[in-house]
């Protein structure tokens, strides 16, 4: 037994725990209304992490559209051709790659969490 | 040179760090302004941190004012070029923020189930490769009907909506609508309750975003 165990240890678990959670949730942009947000409150914590990732996918899945595919178009000839850019682009389409992936199966995953929605929508 | 998040009418200076940590700039003209921040050799990386790195900024802006934002991935060479920008594009920018001022986007999608329904209707004289063409069809009658009566109900509450390309042949609807403010509970509680009165079908909605796909078409 070499690794610390004891009230310091968890207490440090915890506090990363938290950390990351509140991490995630920054990164959720799922859209539910005050009525489904109180009835979710209720729903067993286990469903609440499934939600909440699944929450964060979805959520950068149409953060990336957004910020490829729209907003105000800077042309001509005052924006600068730099390198940067289309490494900028090359990356992103790889991101998008990953993304269109995950959207695939993304009709599969809401539907396996429909019973958490049905109950939580009322 | 000068990365760009966004352009806005608000008065206020924001107050929240750029890409990189850099401190943001508001260059104005009248009213108009773009904030910006001033890098030397930007190098942005294609990674979930900088995407919302980039939000984080338009967001703070988004509370203060009416906003458009910009591309990402925008950039300038000094603050010249953006006041030229805003001299050359400015009476667009005006009216493209007064039409988004008040509203957020919100971006929905539903997705019909994957399981094919059994078609009750295709007799026994039907081939397989006709009975494979009439659950196609059928499947895509039900993808188009569900995504038409969900916009149906979504359309009255909202200002104006916008299709996002897909070509998930599931995807039965996937459309940005602008709507109120006061209006986003409405909304979402409405998408909830047509989701539920749909059999087989799962609607979700993310947001409030700043007006993304509302600002692609300002010229």
């Amino acid at each position: 037994m070499t690794a610390p165990r004891g009230p310091r240890r968890d207490a440090q678990r915890e506090a990363a725990a938290r950390r990351r959670e509140a991490a995630a949730r920054r990164r959720e942009r799922t859209l539910e209304s005050s009525r489904a947000r109180r009835e979710a409150g209720r729903q067993r914590r286990e469903t609440n992490r499934e939600r909440a990732r699944m929450a964060r996918e979805v959520s950068l899945v149409d953060l990336v559209d957004r910020l490829l595919d729209g907003g105000v178009v800077i042309h001509g000839d005052i924006t600068l051709a730099v390198a940067d850019v289309d490494l900028l682009y090359v990356g992103l389409r790889a991101l998008v790659a990953s993304v269109e992936t995950m959207e695939r199966e993304l009709g599969v995953s809401m539907s396996a969490r429909g019973p958490a929605l049905e109950s939580s929508a009322l | 040179m000068i990365y760009l998040y966004a352009i806005t009418d608000a008065a206020d200076e924001p107050d929240v760090p750029g890409l990189e940590g850099a401190p943001l700039h508001t260059i104005r003209d009248g009213r108009l302004a773009v904030v910006a921040s001033e890098h030397d050799g930007l190098r942005l990386r294609a990674a979930e941190e900088e995407l919302w790195a980039h939000e984080t900024v338009v967001e703070a802006l988004m509370e203060a004012g009416a906003v458009l934002p910009v591309r990402m991935g925008s950039v300038v060479e000094n603050p010249d070029a953006v006041l030229a920008l805003l001299r050359e594009r400015g009476r667009d920018f005006s009216k493209a923020l007064d039409e988004v001022r008040g509203a957020v986007e919100i971006a929905v999608r539903a997705a019909v189930d994957p399981e094919p329904a059994p078609r009750a209707t295709s007799g026994p004289d039907a081939g397989p490769g006709a009975a494979y063409m009439l659950d196609r069809l059928d499947r895509k009658q039900r993808v188009e009907e569900a995504g038409a009566r969900i916009h149906a109900s979504l359309e009255p509450l909202a200002r104006d909506h916008t299709p996002i390309a897909s070509s998930h042949e599931r995807m039965a609807l996937r459309t940005a609508y602008l709507v109120d403010r006061e209006l986003v509970d409405d909304f979402a509680e409405t998408a909830e309750r047509v989701g539920d009165e749909l059999d087989g079908v799962t609607v979700a909605c993310t947001g409030p975003w700043p007006p993304y796909s509302f600002a692609a078409g300002v010229n």
